[in-house]
């Protein structure tokens, strides 16, 4: 590997010492009872919610070991526990299966293997003599309930969205998709965490090259040492992006069923990550950030309307700051005679080039944003006050900006709002900074190198294979028209 | 050498490919160009030169269709031997960097005639190593795709510049034969030079998937013909023909009488908007350097080629020539390249019929099998 590789490699990730998880191994269950659980407890020695409840099933000695918190204890007691406490014949495993009452259980006989159901909420029974552990879910740990998405919100459609536990978001899944031809394949990432996440897909629609890539990346994920920790669905996106220093996400993001429901319709795979309430689905291209699930629940006539907004929004957004400075600092020439004079008078009161003037407010801007999103409600609508008091009206008394940027600036700042995708808002965003420069080094050229840069950059990029650009590179005419319009659903 | 099989570009991407490895910076000076050498003929001119690239077009379609599954790289080889195919690959593939460099170089002055007069050359300098980093570098598909995505916003500016929104005399037109067919015939040559980047197509051939292959390319012709007459017309027409040779770029020259409501001169905004279509062409002709060169060096590392390439074009920008030289260089540069160019894709095909090679089936084969 070259050297400035292993540098870079270093610089993003570092290497991590190499992670024991405990439970990699096979390791069978004992005849002997005592041994079992001498086992697990010094395996989860100091485990304040370990519990290692001691029965009697007829004749034979028995345990029941879960985790409080992550079990309905109601059901322990109602379901396993006073059923195997009653049970009158304990001479084989099917006699103690059949005392149980609850109905989902499964038998293991390698110890690691039910400990790990047992880390996921569910209830172990092991009985002397026995060498096959009974594993018997009964999950039910803290969650909140399905409520609308907060930052996936729509004015019309479905209210729900996505919550962190991933079996109630399967769910929400199903419920609007009635088929059989609706898979939902489980996998565990992170050495430490083991987090499940469902690879969901329609089986009659998926392209199974794709599911097959989408397989590989995340079983190359399962022994990745460099990932001990699935903690959010965005893990998972980081780890399988075709280009992860790509400030452009590369796969979708969204916390409403629904839409993950229309991408998987259309042939494309999502995937529901254990403890986020944000499913993941890919290939995703560039245009198919620019869209939300309000486009389809409103005449198509308005969704294509705001559709031309948003790719308006992605221009005015990173390019008007820099067209300001380009054009004020040189080339005054194209301004309108008519305009020229009131837009000299103005620069003229401003003692600061266009450069520092654009830059000054760009970061005052982004300061503001950056303050009032973690505020409370109440808190950030004051500081918004504030800002655009001290923005917008003391820094153009005191001439430190002109009028004229105030409005530049907020108009790229409120069409940066009009992107939905926070991921994409955010990249577009950052563009500004390089565009000013190139606009007061190189004047308009400048920024149409950068833009040269970004499109090469946004060109070049795939989304699992597919191109980033598509359907307008390579094109795609049959799609294409999704971009711009939003199609009427005929019958 | 790339894996085929996953390499395939569209029709129109070939489309795109071949129209603005030909539509650059010609545009700003090619109705001077020509109306120097053939006065009004110059509309005649530059029609009979699309007439001229299509048989060139032909003869490279022979060529790649008796080989259709082969690069020009592969199929040199094998026509040529080893020694042989290496030179005329090395020589393509240095008149592509030539062009490659000629064309920024010849953008450069006009932008510090128009806009600014201190603009640093590394302005252009950044284009071309973006150039080589992204496109290059990552093969056919990825090259495709950025020209057909820088070709929307080329493809519209020829658009526009074809509608004729001044008025135009059109007494120009009546004297037209006036110099002669001989001088016709002369304007051809430097109107052949705003031809130049239309090789790609012999590059790309094999990886097209597309059965009308020959269709798309003469269409390309017929718009980038039909794009440098009619702004040869407008500008002749609206600035006349001794005001047409007296401008160093006429084509601005034009723009700047346009008057929209929000940009009151349009040059600058056409001129801004047009270094899409000049880092086109620098890409497509780029690209055909690289590919050359990576057959003429098969055993050192594609980088390498790749670094090189840029450490000459940057140079290449960079180092400061005499006009008067530049101009002498250019002129013959001009010629040789012509004569290469134009004529090696029929001694290649002639080669090939003689000596009874061919690699594959060709697409009409394939589908009467």
């Amino acid at each position: 590997m070259p050297i400035w590789k292993q540098v870079l490699q270093n610089f993003v990730g570092a290497q991590r010492p190499q992670v024991d998880t405990g439970l990699e191994a096979k390791y069978s269950v004992q005849k002997n009872l005592n041994k079992n659980l001498e086992y697990i407890e010094q395996l989860f020695a100091d485990s304040a919610d370990l519990v290692c409840r001691r029965l009697q099933v007829g004749q034979r000695p028995a345990a029941l070991i879960y985790l409080k918190g992550l079990t309905n204890s109601d059901l322990i007691q109602r379901g396993i526990a006073d059923p195997l406490l009653n049970c009158k014949r304990s001479t084989s495993l099917q006699d103690i299966l059949s005392c149980i009452a609850v109905s989902d259980y499964s038998t293991m006989d390698d110890l690691h293997q039910a400990l790990q159901q047992m880390l996921d909420g569910r209830v172990l029974l092991l009985c002397q003599g026995i060498a096959t552990a009974v594993v018997v879910d009964v999950v039910k740990f803290p969650k909140r309930a399905v409520a609308e998405p907060a930052t996936d919100a729509a004015i019309s459609g479905p209210k729900d969205g996505f919550i962190e536990a991933i079996e109630d978001n399967l769910a929400l899944v199903r419920r609007r998709l009635r088929t059989p031809h609706f898979k939902s394949k489980t996998m565990r990432l992170g050495v430490l965490s083991r987090t499940p996440v469902l690879i969901c897909y329609l089986e009659d629609r998926v392209d199974k090259q794709l599911l097959a890539e989408v397989e590989q990346r995340l079983q190359r994920l399962q022994t990745e040492e460099d990932l001990p920790k699935v903690l959010d669905s965005y893990y998972v996106m980081e780890a399988i992006s075709d280009h992860p220093l790509s400030p452009f996400p590369q796969v979708l993001q969204t916390e409403r069923p629904d839409v993950i429901v229309a991408h998987l319709v259309e042939g494309r795979i999502g995937l529901l990550v254990d403890g986020s309430p944000v499913a993941l689905v890919v290939p995703a291209a560039f245009f198919d950030f620019l869209q939300t699930a309000d486009d389809y629940y409103v005449h198509p006539i308005f969704a294509s309307v705001v559709r031309w907004l948003r790719l308006l929004a992605v221009f005015v957004t990173t390019s008007v700051s820099g067209l300001y400075v380009a054009v004020t600092t040189f080339h005054y020439e194209v301004i309108p005679s008519r305009l020229v004079n009131t837009v000299a008078q103005t620069r003229g009161q401003v003692p600061l080039s266009s450069f520092s003037e654009a830059i000054i407010m760009e970061i005052t801007i982004d300061l503001l944003r950056e303050a009032t999103i973690r505020l409370p409600t109440k808190v950030g609508q004051v500081i918004g006050v504030v800002g655009a008091l001290v923005v917008g009206q003391a820094a153009v008394q005191a001439g430190v900006v002109g009028p004229l940027l105030v409005i530049v600036v907020a108009i790229a700042t409120i069409a940066g709002f009009a992107i939905p995708n926070n991921e994409q808002a955010t990249a577009l965003r950052m563009l500004r900074f390089p565009l000013i420069l190139a606009a007061t080094v190189l004047s308009g050229f400048g920024m149409i190198f950068v833009w040269t840069a970004i499109l090469t950059h946004l060109a070049s990029m795939d989304s699992l294979g597919e191109p980033y650009l598509r359907p307008i590179a390579p094109l795609k005419p049959k799609k294409l028209k999704d971009i711009f319009i939003r199609p009427f659903r005929q019958v | 050498m790339q894996d085929k099989h996953r390499q395939v570009i569209t029709g129109w991407q070939l489309f795109c490919l071949t129209l603005n490895g030909v539509v650059a910076t010609g545009v700003f000076s090619l109705a001077r160009d020509v109306a120097e050498v053939a006065g009004a003929g110059a509309l005649v001119a530059i029609p009979l030169t699309g007439v001229v690239m299509l048989v060139k077009l032909v003869g490279i379609h022979l060529l790649a269709n008796r080989f259709p599954e082969q690069t020009l790289n592969e199929y040199s080889y094998q026509l040529l031997g080893p020694v042989l195919a290496k030179v005329y690959l090395l020589i393509y593939g240095l008149l592509s960097l030539a062009v490659a460099i000629s064309i920024p170089r010849a953008h450069f002055p006009l932008v510090t005639a128009w806009a600014l007069g201190l603009t640093p050359k590394i302005a252009f300098m950044a284009p071309l190593a973006i150039v080589c980093w992204n496109v290059v570098k990552r093969g056919v598909v990825v090259t495709a795709r950025v020209v057909e995505m820088f070709n929307y916003g080329g493809l519209a500016l020829m658009l526009l510049l074809m509608v004729p929104v001044i008025p135009v005399d059109l007494d120009f037109v009546r004297p037209v034969f006036e110099q002669g067919p001989a001088s016709i015939m002369r304007g051809i040559v430097p109107a052949l030079f705003a031809f130049s980047g239309f090789d790609v197509y012999l590059i790309v051939f094999p990886y097209v998937r597309s059965k009308r292959k020959f269709w798309i390319g003469a269409a390309a012709v017929g718009m980038a013909t039909l794009f440098y007459t009619v702004t040869t017309f407008l500008i002749i027409g609206n600035l006349g023909l001794e005001f047409t040779l007296l401008s160093t770029w006429p084509l601005q020259s034009y723009l700047n009488r346009f008057s929209l409501a929000v940009f009151e001169r349009a040059d600058v905004v056409f001129l801004i908007a047009w270094i899409f279509q000049v880092i086109n062409a620098t890409i497509v002709v780029m690209f055909v350097a690289v590919s050359c060169l990576q057959g003429t060096f098969p055993r050192v590392r594609p980088s390498f080629i790749h670094y090189l390439l840029l450490a000459l074009s940057l140079a290449g920008v960079a180092y400061p020539i005499y006009s008067v030289l530049e101009a002498q260089i250019m002129g013959t540069y001009s010629l040789v390249a012509i004569a290469f160019l134009g004529g090696t894709p029929w001694l290649l095909w002639l080669l090939a019929l003689l000596r009874g090679k061919r690699g594959g089936e060709s697409d009409a084969q394939k589908d009467a099998a």
